[in-house]
């Protein structure tokens, strides 16, 4: 199952499903065209279900940081899921830190 | 105290020691074995050397010229001078008249072309005033840190298509060690595709794991991917342990783990387009290693020549020593076999044990002693290296040399014995044998000719062989020839052997034109002498239009022997085992009358009684046996009375007088104290086959 994405309040919030690999990023990737029509104010990631997580998978969280961050802030859930903690660990990657 | 005459001739040699070495290198470098990156440590060390020590004795005129050299050899090492071809051969030049300063040294008579000199120092000064500047050699972006390796992948869109996760990969890449400053890079297109990889790694990684294992973590993404890998610094280090081995740079790179084999492979393919780079430069254009480690593993290759020609030179025996000492052992060897045979007639099993293990170092010792005087090959094929060379040149004939077996070993003394026969067969070859490239294109040849030589081991002799692919010896013109000198008559039989070895006649030659290198008809005669003195025998194998092929072969070595006893009445005679095929039975009943062959499991062999030839006056024994012996090609028998066993034989040269004995070389003295004489299996055999087929 792919990202979905939820209003709530001010938020939106994308949850990211079990599977967040290359098994996946494409049907995300469609699945978050629809934002770019929609006038988002805050936004929101949550990662805290993701169960399967490669390097796809962090190649798109990259890539949605770059595209969305310059015109909101971007709060992140989960990034305490050991599954998600362990790769940026690797890469020594703080996805809450803003990009040069 | 060593007197100057003393310490000048010392210079002398090694002087011309290190010529050759300057020769040798700068050949390899011209025939494309080599890069100039690989020897220039050595040559210019020649020459500095040369320079050095000729300064303490005051050769100024040495002193001078050589400093040019130097100085030209200077710019090359720092890559301030490009050595190309015109510089090699100007090289070359330079070398041949430091050789003639230093000979000149020795023997004043000699003159020194002055005016050689004076355009070669004119050659060499347009070199050191108007320099050909190198580019620099590109630095890879990335440097190496002091103590950890450098990774850096750039990798491929279809890696995650693939099914490559570089995530796997730095979790294994924890395994081997420490990470740090790793760093993630990446640049979104704007039509982004989420299968695509965009990814950039870099790190740095501190392991005790070699390149090929870190490699082998990127194995599957090497084709999609850009994946460079550099050692650390501290691999410096352990280039400075690695064993001492004459290794080629690339070589020594990855016995470090510096470099990968796959890395060294992509290399040489890659310098094979671009010829006039270094497999050095290519290593770090390509990010292999940095140019540090590069540096270090040239200064390590320069210490290794350093080192291997201390190695070589370590000790300098003079050789009436090292003969007194062969003699010694020899004595010690006849003592041996005396003792051997008193012992055995003991009865004493555990004096028969104890003196085996006896035996038993003898001949290690006897085995040890041979070897201090056996060289390689390699180094008289390296004369004729410069020789091929220079007289192609001269000749305006292109020839291209091939060297097989440089490093076969044969005795020091058969070495300066053979250099001049070597010689003269290989201008003969180049003047005679190879055609001139018109010529050659007219019969379908290719243009360039190719001369071969080769040694090797075979059934205890060394064969020389000296092979070349021009016009063949021309059996008609040679017979013409050797009836119109008054050599044979119109009349005599002669084989195709046989008309060949006419060429090895006093005053022969077919030469239409006498040129200056060979034509002179003296020479092959001297040649073949040469050969014979050393127990040697010399064959020609040759096809009209298609070349000719010399095989030289010597006994491998000239004072002791593995011999085989037999006696014919009361006289001992020894054969070497190596030319021995088998003992049999003989049987008077199979023979044809009045003639000497018998038929040997369907084929002819000719023998020779041993008793009528040497002329022994006792009976016949009841039973006689034959020795069946090979030499080359041939084979004959030899019918003698017992057999009495293996024994090791000290070669003592016959008395002048006995030298006129035919089948005889020399004698031992066998452990019952009784003279054992040599048969000259070659001769016999010879004999023993043309006698027959005179029949």
């Amino acid at each position: 199952m792919a990202v979905t994405i939820e209003r709530k309040a001010d938020f939106h919030i994308l949850v990211f499903s079990a599977e967040l690999s290359i098994f996946s990023v494409r049907d995300d990737f469609d699945s978050l065209k629809t934002l770019s029509q929609e006038a988002v104010s805050q936004l929101m990631i949550d990662l805290s279900h993701v169960q399967d997580f490669d390097s796809a998978g962090l190649q798109l969280l990259l890539y949605l940081r770059q595209q969305l961050q310059s015109e909101q802030p971007l709060r992140w859930l989960g990034l305490d899921n050991p599954v998600i903690s362990k790769v940026l660990a690797l890469f020594r990657l703080d996805l809450t830190a803003m990009e040069a | 105290m060593m007197d100057m005459a003393q310490a000048e001739q010392i210079f002398i040699e090694e002087a011309q020691d290190l010529l050759q070495v300057m020769e040798t290198c700068l050949l390899d470098i011209e025939g494309g074995d080599a890069t100039p990156a690989d020897h220039i440590a050595a040559i210019f060390r020649a020459a500095h050397t040369i320079k050095g020590s000729a300064g303490l004795f005051g050769f100024n005129t040495v002193v001078g010229f050589t400093h040019s050299v130097e100085s030209v050899l200077d710019k090359v090492r720092d890559n301030k001078l490009q050595m190309d071809a015109l510089l090699v051969s100007l090289l070359l030049d330079c070398q041949q008249h430091m050789a003639q300063m230093i000979a000149a040294l020795s023997y004043p008579a000699l003159a020194v072309n002055a005016a050689q000199g004076t355009f070669l120092l004119e050659q060499l000064g347009t070199y050191l005033q108007a320099p050909k500047d190198l580019a620099p050699a590109p630095v890879a972006a990335q440097t190496a840190a002091a103590d950890a390796w450098s990774v850096d992948v750039a990798y491929g869109l279809d890696v995650f298509r693939d099914g490559m996760d570089p995530v796997s990969q730095l979790s294994y890449l924890t395994t081997l060690g420490t990470l740090e400053q790793v760093s993630l890079q990446y640049s979104f297109p704007a039509d982004f595709d989420p299968e695509s990889c965009y990814l950039h790694l870099q790190l740095q990684l501190k392991t005790g794991a070699g390149k090929q294992k870190i490699e082998d973590v990127f194995e599957f993404i090497q084709e999609s991917s850009q994946v460079q890998i550099k050692p650390p610094l501290t691999v410096v280090e352990q280039l400075e342990h690695t064993p001492l081995q004459p290794e080629k740079l690339g070589q020594l790179l990855v016995d470090a783990g510096a470099v990968t084999p796959r890395e060294l492979e992509q290399v040489l393919e890659l310098q094979k387009q671009q010829t006039h780079s270094s497999v050095g430069e290519l290593l770090v254009q390509q990010g292999a290693v940095p140019t540090a480690v590069v540096e270090a593993a040239v200064n390590r290759q320069a210490h290794q020549e350093h080192k291997r020609a201390s190695d070589f030179q370590v000790l300098k025996v003079e050789a009436r020593k090292l003969d007194h000492l062969i003699k010694l052992i020899g004595e010690m060897v006849t003592a041996g076999s005396a003792n051997e045979m008193l012992i055995s007639q003991t009865n004493n099993e555990q004096l028969q044990e104890a003196f085996s293990s006896i035996t038993h170092l003898i001949e290690q010792i006897r085995d040890g002693a041979l070897s201090l005087r056996m060289v390689q090959i390699g180094e008289s094929f390296s004369r004729l290296k410069r020789i091929v060379r220079d007289v192609s040149r001269e000749l305006g004939k292109d020839v291209e040399l091939d060297v097989v077996g440089a490093e076969t070993e044969l005795d020091k003394s058969m070495v300066e014995k053979l250099s001049d026969p070597l010689m003269h067969i290989v201008r003969n070859a180049l003047d005679h044998g190879i055609e001139p490239v018109d010529i050659r294109t007219y019969r379908g040849k290719p243009a360039q000719g190719r001369l071969k030589l080769s040694a090797y081991h075979e059934a205890g002799a060394v064969v020389i062989e000296i092979q070349d692919d021009g016009a063949g010896l021309d059996a008609s013109r040679i017979r013409a020839k050797a009836e119109e000198k008054g050599l044979i008559s119109s009349e005599q039989a002669l084989s195709q052997e046989d008309i060949y070895r006419l060429i090895f006649e006093p005053g022969f030659s077919t030469a239409a034109q006498v040129t200056n290198l060979s034509g002179r008809g003296v020479g092959m005669d001297v040649v073949k002498r040469n050969i014979e003195e050393l127990r040697g025998q010399i064959l020609i194998d040759s096809e009209l239009g298609k070349g000719a092929r010399f095989r030289i072969r010597l006994p491998l070595t000239l004072a002791i022997i593995d011999g085989f006893e037999v006696t014919v009445g009361d006289t001992h005679l020894v054969l070497p085992v190596n030319m021995i095929q088998e003992c049999l039975e003989f049987e008077h009943a199979e023979l044809v009358e009045d003639r000497n062959y018998l038929n040997l499991r369907g084929d002819v062999l000719p023998f020779v009684r041993l008793r009528q030839l040497f002329q022994l006056p006792q009976p016949p024994a009841s039973r006689e046996n034959i020795v069946v012996v090979q030499y080359g090609r041939s084979r004959a028998g030899l019918v003698v009375d017992t057999l009495n066993g293996e024994l090791q034989a000290v070669i003592k040269p016959l008395a002048p007088i006995f030298r006129s004995t035919h089948g005889i070389s020399g004698s031992t003295i066998l452990g019952s104290g009784d003279v054992g004489f040599i048969l000259d299996i070659p001769q016999l055999i010879e004999y023993a086959c043309s006698t027959e087929s005179a029949r």
